[in-house]
C-alpha cells in the first residue's frame, strides 16, 4: 500500500471533507502558475546551452508542445477556444435511492465513510473506505475502466465523466508505451459496484491524450481521454464533475477527494478518501491520499457547498506522496475541448 | 542507466498451472510507479509497466484464492517474472 500512516498524515483531514478556506477563490488563472511557468521558461533560456539527456524510446518536446493535443483517430474535430478557467459539472436529478440521495446532498463526502467504518474495521495505515452508494452522485460519475492494449494485455484503471459522453484518465490508461501505443478498446462501467453495473457499460476506442505523453513519456503531461461512441451517454443518467484551475493558496489548504477503483479490493469496488495535499508543483500535486493499482485516472476534487471541481488526475503511487497530474490552463483547455467532443 | 519499462510475469498455481484473471499491482517500490493494474491472462501473463530499472517493488497479485506479495529486484527489462500463487 502506498500510504503512510495516520501520525504522518498532514492536517486533520478526517474530519472535514468540505474545503475549508475562508475566502475560497475562483480566480480564472493563478498568478503563482503564471508565476512559475514564466521562471521555467526563463531557465529554458538561461541554459540554453545545456543538453538534455537521451532517454530511451522518448522524444524530447520544445516547451509549449506538450499539451498538444494528439488522438488516435484520423478525424478531425473542432477544438472550442477558451477564455474561461472553470467548468462546472451537472449533476443528474435521478429519484433512485431517494433518502440515501438525501442524505448525501446535505452532508460531505465522508458520509459514506461514516457508513462504510460501520461495516467494516479499517486499522492502520490503509484509511480508505468503500463507496456503496455508487447510485448516488457525485460516485456514479466515476468510472471502472477495463483497457485492452494493442498487444492484447488487459490492465484496469479508472475514469471520470466529464460530459455525456466524455471520460477524462491518465495518459498511460490511454496510451501505453510498452504494450503497442493506443489502447485497442477500453470498456467504461460508470459506478460499477461488484457485479451491479448501474448505468451498464460501452467500449471505445475513440482515445485522446498529448504529445508530451505519448511522444515525450513525461509525467508531467500524462492525461488523456476517451470518448463514446454517439449512441453512448452515460452521463446523461449519471452527471458530470465540473474542473478548474486552482492555484497553489487555494489548494494547499483545500482538502483533496479520490475515488477510484483500486486492483487490490479487486477492481470492482469504488474507493474513497480524502487529506489535504503534500505539495505541489507546476504540473504536479502530491498528496498522502492511500491508493493502489488501478486507480490511475481517478479525479482528484474539491468541494465546495455542492460545487465539486476536479483539480487533478491521479497517476503515480511512491511512498514519497501519491500524486496526480494537475489541472493547469493547458490541460483544462484540452479537457474543455474533449468535453464537447462528448457532448 | 535508468529506464521505464515494462517487465512481464507469469503466474501460476502450486500445481504448475497459469492462473488467469489474477490482478497484478504495486504495492510500493523503490520509485514511483504508474497506478495502473495488470490483469492476467489464460497463460497466466501479467505485466508491471512503466517501472524504473533498475528497481525493487513489492508486488501484490489478487486473485479469487486470496491475496500474495511477492518482492521483486528487477535489474533488466529482460527478466521474466514467476509467481507461484
Amino acid at each position: 500500500m502506498k500510504s503512510k500512516s495516520l501520525s504522518e498524515r498532514n492536517g486533520n483531514g478526517h474530519s472535514h471533507v468540505e474545503t475549508l478556506t475562508e475566502n475560497p477563490s475562483y480566480e480564472q488563472k493563478s498568478p503563482s502558475y503564471d508565476q512559475s511557468y514564466t521562471q521555467q521558461s526563463a531557465s529554458y533560456q538561461e541554459f540554453s546551452e545545456t543538453e538534455v539527456e537521451d532517454v530511451e524510446g522518448v522524444t524530447i518536446l520544445r516547451p509549449g508542445e506538450g499539451d498538444k493535443e494528439v488522438s488516435n483517430k484520423l478525424e478531425t474535430e473542432s477544438m472550442a477556444s477558451q477564455t474561461e478557467f472553470e467548468e462546472t459539472g451537472f449533476e443528474s436529478p435521478l429519484l433512485e435511492n431517494l433518502p440515501l440521495d438525501a442524505l448525501y446532498a446535505s452532508y460531505s463526502e465522508l458520509i459514506p465513510k461514516m457508513e462504510a467504518e460501520a461495516r467494516e474495521v479499517i486499522i492502520g495505515v490503509d484509511n480508505r473506505v468503500r463507496v456503496f452508494a455508487t447510485t448516488t452522485y457525485p460516485w456514479r460519475a466515476i468510472c471502472s475502466l477495463k483497457i485492452t492494449a494493442s498487444d492484447n494485455s488487459k490492465w484496469i484503471g479508472t475514469g471520470w465523466l466529464v460530459s455525456p459522453r466524455t471520460i477524462i484518465t491518465a495518459g498511460h490508461c490511454v496510451f501505453m508505451h510498452d504494450h503497442g501505443g493506443w489502447a485497442k478498446s477500453i470498456e467504461v462501467i460508470p459506478g460499477l459496484n461488484d457485479a451491479a453495473r448501474p448505468y451498464g457499460s460501452c467500449s471505445s476506442n475513440n482515445l485522446r491524450s498529448v504529445a508530451g505523453w505519448t511522444n515525450s513519456k513525461n509525467r508531467d503531461f500524462d492525461y488523456g481521454a476517451i470518448i463514446l461512441p454517439a449512441s453512448c451517454r452515460p452521463g446523461d443518467k449519471t452527471g458530470y464533475f465540473g474542473f478548474g484551475v486552482k492555484n497553489d493558496a487555494y489548494l494547499m489548504p483545500s482538502v483533496l477527494n479520490i475515488s477510484g477503483y483500486p486492483g487490490d479490493k479487486g477492481g470492482n469496488q469504488q474507493w474513497f478518501m480524502a487529506l489535504k495535499p503534500k505539495s505541489l508543483t507546476s504540473r504536479v500535486i502530491k498528496y498522502d491520499i492511500d491508493t493502489m493499482g488501478g486507480q490511475s485516472g481517478a479525479p482528484v476534487w474539491v468541494k465546495v457547498g455542492q460545487v465539486r471541481t476536479c483539480v487533478g488526475i491521479h497517476t503515480n503511487g511512491h511512498l514519497s506522496g501519491n500524486s496526480a497530474t494537475r489541472i493547469v490552463t493547458p490541460v483544462f483547455n484540452n479537457i474543455q475541448a474533449w468535453k464537447n467532443q462528448g457532448l | 542507466m535508468q529506464t521505464r519499462s515494462s517487465v512481464k510475469g507469469i503466474l501460476k498455481n502450486k500445481e504448475g498451472k497459469p492462473l488467469a484473471d489474477a490482478v497484478v499491482m504495486i504495492k510500493e517500490g523503490s520509485h514511483e510507479s504508474n497506478d495502473i493494474a495488470s490483469v492476467s491472462n489464460g497463460q497466466g501473463e501479467f505485466y508491471v509497466s512503466g517501472i524504473v530499472i533498475p528497481g525493487r517493488y513489492l508486488l501484490q497479485i489478487m486473485h479469487d484464492n486470496g491475496t500474495i506479495t511477492k518482492e521483486v529486484n528487477i535489474q533488466s527489462a529482460d527478466i521474466v517474472i514467476q509467481v507461484t500463487f
